[in-house]
C-alpha cells in the first residue's frame, strides 16, 4: 500500500481552475492567513511608504538627540540626533526587502535544483551530498563564513543567506517531485512520448510546488532574523544604511538612557516575522490535508 | 542493523570531504591577497613573494588544495593571526563555554517544548491548544537577541539579580556556573521551544488520528497508556529527526547570544574572526563545526533507526 | 467480567441510538434511530454501503469516536445492565477489550509499528487479567496458535510490518479474543485482504466462535461475505436499519426495496440475466441532506405519497423479521405495529 504521508505531499494532477479558486477561498476564510496577510501587507505598506515622513534618515541633528517619542519624533531620536521612526521605516525596507529576495531566490533555485534531482538519476547523488554538506551548517554560521569571504555588505547576505536556505527547498521539491513521478499520469505522459524536459516543467513542478510555497514562507520570516541577527553582529548591513539589525546594535549602547531607539525595530522584526509565520501556517493548512485541523 | 549503521557511517565520508573543499574554497572567494595581509601593507614585493610562497599559494590549484586536505587529515586546521596560537588550541580554549550555553538550552527546550506540544496536541482546538500555540509563535517570531538585551537591562542592570556577562566554569563553582548560564541559556531556548512545540503538536496530531490509537483505546487502555505509550512513542520519531536541526539552531544561536552576554565562546571567536580578518580561524572554525555537524546528524540518523523499526532491515 | 447473561435477556441491546458528528457546519447526524438486539452467542451481520452508518453505529457502541466530535442525543447501548453511552469511563474502559472487542478494516494501520506484536497482545491480558510478563507472553503465543499464525514463538517478538495482511489481521483478532469476550465485533475485517485470505479469515472467526462461544457482529458492505456468514442480517441505508431478518429468509424475501436492489444488483453465476446488471436509481443522500419522509423514497419503485410525509417506522413482520416500509410491511402481512423493544 502506498505510504499515504507523502502521497499527500502532492496536490491533486494539474489543478483544474475551479479547484484553484476554492483553495483560494479556503486560504482566504483562514483565520491565521488572514491576519499574517494583513500584518506582511502593513509592514509592505509603511516600508514602501517610508519617504512620505520627508525625513532624510540619516540627517543628523544632535542638539535633539535622546527625544522620547513626541510630536516631533514618533518613535524618539537616536543619539545622532536621528529621526528614530524614519530610520525604523528605511531599515523595514532593507530587512523586508532582503527576506523576500532570499526566500524568492532560494526557493527557485530549491525547485529547479530538486526536480533536476528527481529526474535525472546520474545527478541525484551528488546533488544531494551537496546539499547536505551545506545542510550540516546552522543558517547563521554558514551566513556569517560568506559574509566573511565576501565582505560585510547586504548582497553579501543575501548571497548568503540564500545558500543557507536552498538545501531545505531542494529537499522538499525532490521529495515532492519522486512521489510525483510515480503517479499513474505521469507514466501515462512517459508513455504517451512526453521527453524529461516537458514532463518536468507541466506535470512534476507544478504539483510539487504547495509545501515549496509553505516553505518560502517560513523562510523569508527566518530570513528577516537572520539578517536581523548578522547586521546585529556587525557583519551584515554596514551602517550608515539602516537595517532594524544595526539599529538594534547602536541603540543597546545607550538603552537605559533612550530605550526607543532599541525597541522599534525589535518590534518590527517581531511583527514581520510574525506575521509570515501566521501566513505560513495558514497555507500549510490549507495546501497540505493532512495536517489539517492545526489553525 | 550494524551494517546498516556502517552504511549511514559511509555515506557521511563524501559529505566531510565536500565540507572540507567548501571550506577551502572559502578561502579562494576571499577579497584581498591573504600573502599581503600577512606580510602587512609596508612589505616590498620581494617581502610579500616570500611570504607567498612559504604559504605554498605560487603553487597550482590542485596541489593547494591537496596540501590543505592532507594537514586537516593531520589535525592541523591553520592558525590564527590576531591570537598567537593554532586554531585547534583557540576553539579548544572557548568548546566549555559554547557546549555549557548549547546543553543548558537544549535541557531546557526538550522536556518543555515536547510536553508542552503534546499538550497542546491532545487537548487540540481547546483554550490550551490556543494558548500553546501563541506562546510558540511568538517564541520563534522574537529575535532572540533582542529579547536576551532586554532580559539584561531588566534582571542584570535594573533587578541585579544575575550577572549580564562573564562566564564561570562548571569545574569551578556550579551555582555561579548556573547564575551565569541561566539567562542566556533561557535566551537561547526561547526560539527553540516554540519550535520543538510547534513541530510536537504537529507530530502528536498526526499520530493521534492514526488507526492504532482506536485499536489502543478499543482494548481499554486508559489515556496515559494510549497517548504515553502508543501515541507518543510514534511521535518521537518525527522529535528525533527535529532533534538535529535542535542542535543546529542552538549552535547557530549560540553565536549572537555569547555576543550579548560578551561570554568568551566559538561563536564570540568566529565573530572576532571575522571583523579582525583573520581567516585562519574563520575557516578552521567553520570547518571543525561541518565536521561536528555531519556527526551529530550521523548520530540522529542511527537514533532514528533505533527508535522506528520499520526503517532497520532496509 | 460482567456476570453471566440470561438466555432471555439480549447480551447488548442497542435502542434508538442517534449518532451525531461535528462539522463545520454544525452537527449532522450520521446514524438515527437505530435499535436492534445481540444476544449471547449470536452471528449477526449488519450490511450497507459505505455512509450506510454501519461502521459509526459500531464504534458507538464502545464509545470510541475521537474526543468531542461526537454526541448522541437519543438511545442507549445497554449491556450488563448499563448504558454504554453514559457509563463512566472506568467501567467503559473494563468492558472494552474485555466484555465486547472489536477488529477493524484496516490491519495496516490498526497495528501500532512500533511495537511488537507480544506487546500487544499482552498488554490486553495484563490489563484485564492481571498476567505477569513470562505468563502474558506464554498466553500470547497460544493466542497465535490459536489464530493458525504459524510458527508463533517467533513471530510474537515481530513488529507489524514484517507480516503479511491476512496475518496482521490475524493479529488482531487474537488481541481481541486475548480476553474471551462475550461479543466480538468485527468492522469490515475482510475487505482489506485477498479473496482467498477472506474466507480463511471468516472461516477462523466461524471456529473461533463456535470454539469461544462468544457473539459476533460482522459487519459489511459485501453481501457474499454476510450470506456466508451471518445467521441473521441487519440492513442499513443512510445511517437507519431498514430491514432486519434471519438470513435465509433475507435472501430468499427481501422486502424492503433496498434490500432487494441490493440482491438485484449482484452478478448471478447462473449466467440468467447476461444483458446489463442491475443498479439502484439515484444515489445515497448526503449526511446532512433533508429528505422528507423515507430516506429511501428518492430511489424507490414501491413509493407511495404517504412515503415522502410521514419518516416510516420499523415494523415487525411475522417474528424475526422487521422492516421499515409501509407499502410492502401493509401488503405482507397485516402484524401488529411498533415493534421497537
Amino acid at each position: 500500500m502506498t505510504d499515504l504521508s507523502i502521497r499527500s505531499v502532492a496536490v491533486s494532477p494539474v489543478l483544474a481552475p475551479r479547484r484553484r479558486f476554492m483553495l483560494l477561498r479556503r486560504l482566504l476564510a483562514h483565520r491565521s492567513f488572514q491576519i499574517g496577510a494583513v500584518l506582511v501587507l502593513a509592514l509592505t505598506l509603511a516600508a514602501i511608504l517610508a519617504p512620505l515622513t520627508g525625513v532624510d534618515p540619516s540627517s543628523m541633528r544632535v542638539r535633539l538627540r535622546f527625544r522620547p517619542p513626541s510630536e516631533a519624533f514618533p518613535f524618539g531620536s537616536d543619539n545622532f540626533g536621528r529621526d528614530v521612526l524614519t530610520r525604523v521605516l528605511y531599515g523595514a525596507r532593507v530587512s523586508l526587502w532582503i527576506g523576500f529576495v532570499v526566500a524568492l531566490l532560494s526557493g527557485l533555485c530549491g525547485a529547479v535544483l530538486g526536480v533536476i534531482a528527481a529526474q535525472i538519476r546520474g545527478l541525484d547523488a551528488p546533488l544531494m551530498r551537496l546539499m547536505d554538506a551545506l545542510m550540516s551548517f546552522p543558517a547563521i554560521l554558514l551566513a556569517l563564513g560568506i559574509t566573511a569571504a565576501l565582505g560585510p555588505r547586504m548582497e553579501s547576505v543575501i548571497i548568503a543567506l540564500t545558500v543557507a536556505y536552498v538545501p531545505a527547498g531542494v529537499r522538499i521539491v525532490r521529495a515532492s517531485a519522486l512521489v510525483v513521478r510515480e503517479l499513474d499520469y505521469v507514466q501515462a505522459a512517459r508513455i504517451a512520448g512526453a521527453g524529461n524536459f516537458r514532463i518536468m516543467l507541466r506535470h512534476i513542478l507544478p504539483n510539487s510546488v504547495g509545501p515549496l510555497l509553505v516553505h518560502m514562507t517560513f523562510v523569508f520570516a527566518y530570513s528577516i532574523l537572520a539578517e536581523a541577527a548578522l547586521s546585529f553582529l556587525g557583519v551584515g548591513v554596514q551602517p550608515p544604511t539602516p537595517s532594524w539589525g544595526n539599529i538594534i546594535a547602536e541603540g543597546r549602547d545607550y538603552a537605559t538612557e533612550a530605550w526607543w531607539v532599541m525597541l522599534f525595530p525589535g518590534l518590527g522584526i517581531s511583527l514581520a516575522a510574525l506575521g509570515l509565520n501566521l501566513l505560513g501556517d495558514g497555507l500549510r493548512d490549507v495546501l497540505d490535508p493532512r495536517l489539517k485541523g492545526t489553525g | 542493523m550494524g551494517r546498516l549503521i556502517a552504511f549511514k557511517v559511509l555515506q557521511a565520508v563524501p559529505v566531510i570531504l565536500i565540507v572540507s573543499i567548501l571550506a577551502f574554497l572559502l578561502m579562494t572567494l576571499l577579497p584581498g591577497d591573504p600573502a599581503v595581509i600577512i606580510a602587512g601593507d609596508q612589505a616590498s614585493p620581494e617581502a610579500i613573494e616570500k611570504v607567498r610562497v612559504s604559504l605554498g599559494l605560487d603553487r597550482p590549484f590542485l596541489e593547494q588544495l591537496g596540501v590543505w586536505l592532507l594537514n586537516l587529515a593531520q589535525g592541523n586546521f591553520g592558525s590564527s593571526l590576531m591570537l598567537n596560537q593554532s586554531v585547534l588550541s583557540a576553539m579548544g580554549e572557548r568548546l566549555p563555554v559554547t557546549l555549557s550555553l548549547a546543553g543548558l538550552s537544549l535541557a531546557i527546550t526538550l522536556p518543555i517544548g515536547i510536553f508542552v506540544g503534546a499538550l497542546a496536541a491532545y487537548y487540540r482546538q481547546s483554550w490550551i491548544d490556543s494558548a500553546v500555540m501563541v506562546i510558540a509563535l511568538i517564541g520563534v517570531s522574537v529575535p532572540g537577541f533582542w529579547i536576551a538585551i532586554m532580559a539584561v537591562i531588566l534582571f542584570s542592570v535594573m533587578l541585579g539579580w544575575l550577572p549580564s556577562s562573564g562566564f564561570v566554569p562548571l569545574t569551578e563553582d556550579p551555582a555561579l556556573w548556573l547564575q551565569s548560564m541561566i539567562m542566556p541559556a533561557a535566551m537561547l531556548s526561547l526560539f527553540q521551544i516554540g519550535f520543538l512545540a510547534r513541530m510536537t503538536r504537529s507530530a502528536m496530531l498526526d499520530v493521534l488520528s492514526q488507526d492504532f490509537i482506536r485499536t489502543a483505546r478499543s482494548k481499554g487502555l486508559s489515556e496515559w497508556m494510549t497517548v504515553g505509550k502508543h501515541a507518543f512513542r510514534n511521535a518521537l520519531i518525527m522529535v528525533i529527526t527535529a532533534m538535529g536541526i535542535l542542535i543546529s539552531t542552538a549552535i547557530g544561536g549560540s553565536v549572537v547570544i555569547e555576543q550579548v552576554f560578551a561570554l568568551p565562546g566559538v561563536g564570540r571567536l568566529v565573530v572576532q574572526g571575522i571583523l579582525a580578518r583573520d581567516y585562519p580561524v574563520v575557516q578552521g572554525v567553520m570547518l571543525i563545526y561541518g565536521f561536528a555537524f555531519v556527526a551529530i546528524n550521523l548520530l540522529v540518523d542511527v537514533l532514528y533507526t533505533f527508535a522506528d523499526p520499520r526503517v532497520r532491515y532496509d | 467480567m460482567a456476570a453471566a447473561g440470561r438466555s432471555n435477556e439480549p447480551l447488548v441491546s442497542i435502542q434508538d441510538l442517534t449518532v451525531q458528528f461535528r462539522t463545520d457546519r454544525g452537527w449532522t447526524t450520521a446514524v438515527e434511530g437505530v435499535s436492534f438486539d445481540i444476544g449471547d452467542g449470536d452471528c449477526v451481520g449488519v450490511v450497507g454501503e459505505s455512509g450506510s452508518g454501519k461502521s459509526v453505529t459500531a464504534l458507538s457502541m464502545l464509545r470510541l469516536h475521537a474526543r468531542g466530535t461526537s454526541r448522541f442525543p437519543t438511545g442507549r447501548v445497554l449491556h450488563a445492565g448499563r448504558d454504554l453511552l453514559t457509563a463512566p469511563e472506568r467501567e467503559l474502559r473494563r468492558i472494552r477489550g474485555g466484555d465486547i472487542a472489536m477488529v477493524f478494516q484496516d490491519p495496516m494501520s490498526s497495528l501500532n509499528p512500533v511495537l511488537t506484536i507480544c506487546d500487544q497482545i499482552s498488554e490486553t491480558l495484563r490489563l484485564h487479567q492481571g498476567m505477569s510478563r513470562p505468563d502474558a507472553r506464554r498466553r500470547a503465543i497460544e493466542l497465535l496458535d490459536l489464530v493458525r499464525i504459524a510458527d508463533a514463538p517467533r513471530r510474537v517478538d515481530e513488529y507489524p510490518h514484517r507480516l503479511s495482511g491476512g496475518m496482521r489481521q490475524r493479529v488482531m483478532i487474537a488481541i481481541a479474543i486475548a480476553c474471551r469476550p462475550r461479543l466480538l465485533i468485527a468492522d469490515e475485517p475482510t475487505t482489506a485482504l485477498d479473496v482467498t485470505i477472506q474466507a480463511q479469515i471468516l472461516e477462523l472467526l466461524r471456529d473461533l466462535r463456535a470454539e469461544l462461544g462468544m457473539a459476533v457482529m460482522l459487519i459489511s458492505h459485501d453481501l457474499g461475505v454476510i450470506a456466508e456468514f451471518a445467521r441473521r442480517v441487519i440492513v442499513m441505508y443512510a445511517g437507519r436499519v431498514v430491514e432486519d431478518a434471519p438470513v435465509e429468509v433475507l435472501f430468499r424475501k427481501p422486502l424492503h426495496p433496498y434490500t432487494e436492489g441490493l440482491m438485484a444488483s449482484m452478478p448471478s453465476l447462473d449466467g440468467a440475466d447476461t444483458a446489463t446488471l442491475y443498479s439502484i436509481p439515484g444515489r445515497i443522500p448526503d449526511p446532512d441532506e433533508t429528505i422528507a419522509g423515507c430516506r429511501f423514497g428518492p430511489r424507490c419503485s414501491y413509493a407511495e405519497p404517504a412515503c415522502s410525509a410521514v419518516p416510516p417506522e420499523l415494523v415487525s413482520v411475522d417474528g424475526g423479521h422487521r422492516v421499515r416500509c409501509p407499502p410492502r410491511t401493509r401488503t405482507v402481512t397485516p402484524t401488529a405495529t411498533g415493534a421497537r423493544q
